[in-house]
């Protein structure tokens, strides 16, 4: 049983703090969080924390959730903003305080090697593509291209307005189709 | 309508993301502009190639015991440990004179930590105000976070996040960011690097801020979108110059 009815149901149980309903919540979630921190982030190490954590946040603020509000939003958005953060502070650390003193910029992370243990790549033609978007767009392309959320629901996930969705959407895509038919030219 | 505004058309091509005076508007530049029409056949074409890679990403597998971790992590903390006593005879008056020192240092332990604590909270709160507001927002230096002994600054802070409570969410991106001071020239020379003159931290924030300095700023953007996303959303720069 993992449909939406299903989930929502388990998560309502987690919500009184029933242990072996958030067990469940957990089973059935999992995949959904795991596939979007690792698309969003393209490493395994680091999709693996925001997941944790997603899960962490739930059960510890199990009490604010209300059955009016769509677990699988909620989760999204947790997972998102986590995801996104990550994503952010890696861009900012390497943009942000490229001029701070060595010292400080030494213990700056960088984008994964390819060949660095724990980098994910996606299956098919989008393999490494997705890496070369920024934040936004990514999430974005992530969100409506990948796990087929309508536009209203990356609103409500991201709290992007539905036209900076579009925008990014459009950025994305054009993006990605130029990576594309560049290597279709190499 | 401009051939610009058609190719961004071109690209949002399912469903819910096209209104109808749209597609209808589209349609008719098309039958007028031959370069556009070009274009969309290009565009189109590798749009599908694109849509079929995308249905062809396959789910990344969940990592065995990832599950298991999680569990350990929430579920199974609530449950205390408990650790086996040993008789009080073992440690002969031990036990009667342990409370004493233990009162004593928890107190001095608990007037040390209260201002520490306090702090921390309030960083907490602020931190989960801004979260509820909608913004993604980091109180601290990136990457290392505020220290408590910044406290004087708070109270500014608190002031900002209050500013942003009250303005409309500008949505993903959006992003308080409160330094150090000693971090503000990096930031300063990152946000020329990013827009070019046109935006510095004004004089009022350094003003108000004289041991911090606090911008609100969107580097998940580049050089164009910022520069769209200021002559769009004047209640960024708006923002900046309250703070």
């Amino acid at each position: 049983m993992n449909g939406p009815e299903d989930i929502q149901r388990l998560a309502l149980a987690a919500a009184t703090g029933d242990p072996a309903a958030f067990e469940g919540l957990v089973e059935v979630s999992q995949g959904l969080a795991w596939s979007l921190a690792v698309r969003l982030l393209g490493d395994e190490d680091e999709a693996a924390d925001v997941v944790q954590e997603a899960f962490i946040r739930v059960w510890r603020h199990r009490s604010r959730f209300r059955p009016e509000t769509r677990f699988t939003t909620w989760f999204y958005r947790i997972v998102t903003n986590l995801a996104y953060d990550h994503l952010r502070a890696r861009s900012r650390r390497s943009r942000l305080f490229a001029r701070l003193p060595r010292e400080e910029t030494e213990r700056v992370p960088v984008e994964p090697a390819p060949d660095d243990r724990g980098a994910v790549r996606l299956a098919g033609e989008l393999e490494g593509l997705i890496e070369v978007l920024p934040p936004a767009q990514r999430l974005a392309f992530v969100l409506r291209d990948l796990h087929e959320l309508s536009v209203r629901e990356v609103t409500e996930v991201t709290g992007m307005p539905a036209h900076s969705v579009k925008t990014n959407l459009f950025h994305a895509r054009r993006r990605l189709r130029q990576e594309l038919e560049a290597r279709s030219g190499r | 309508m401009r051939c610009r505004t058609a190719e961004r058309l071109l690209h949002l091509y399912r469903e819910d993301e096209l209104d109808p005076d749209q597609n209808e508007a589209l349609a008719r530049h098309l039958l007028t502009c031959d370069v556009c029409r070009e274009r969309a056949a290009f565009i189109r074409s590798g749009l599908e190639r694109l849509e079929s890679a995308r249905r062809q990403a396959t789910l990344p597998e969940v990592p065995a015991g990832l599950k298991e971790s999680i569990l350990r992590r929430t579920v199974a903390q609530g449950a205390p440990r408990r650790t086996a006593r040993r008789p009080y005879r073992e440690y002969g008056l031990l036990p009667l004179l342990r409370p004493v020192p233990a009162l004593l240092g928890l107190l001095l332990l608990g007037l040390l930590a209260w201002q520490e604590f306090t702090l921390l909270d309030r960083l907490a709160d602020l931190e989960n105000r801004l979260e509820q507001a909608g913004d993604r927002a980091t109180v601290g230096t990136p990457g290392r976070g505020l220290e408590p002994a910044l406290g004087q600054g708070l109270d500014r802070i608190e002031a900002a996040v209050r500013l942003l409570e009250s303005t409309a969410p500008v949505g993903s991106g959006t992003e308080l960011v409160v330094v150090r001071r000693s971090d503000l020239e990096a930031l300063q020379g990152a946000l020329r690097r990013l827009t070019g003159p046109a935006m510095t931290l004004p004089p009022e924030v350094v003003r108000l801020f004289p041991e911090l300095g606090a911008v609100r700023l969107d580097d998940g953007l580049d050089r164009d979108e910022l520069d769209l996303l200021l002559t769009r959303r004047p209640e960024l720069l708006h923002l900046l110059r309250t703070l």
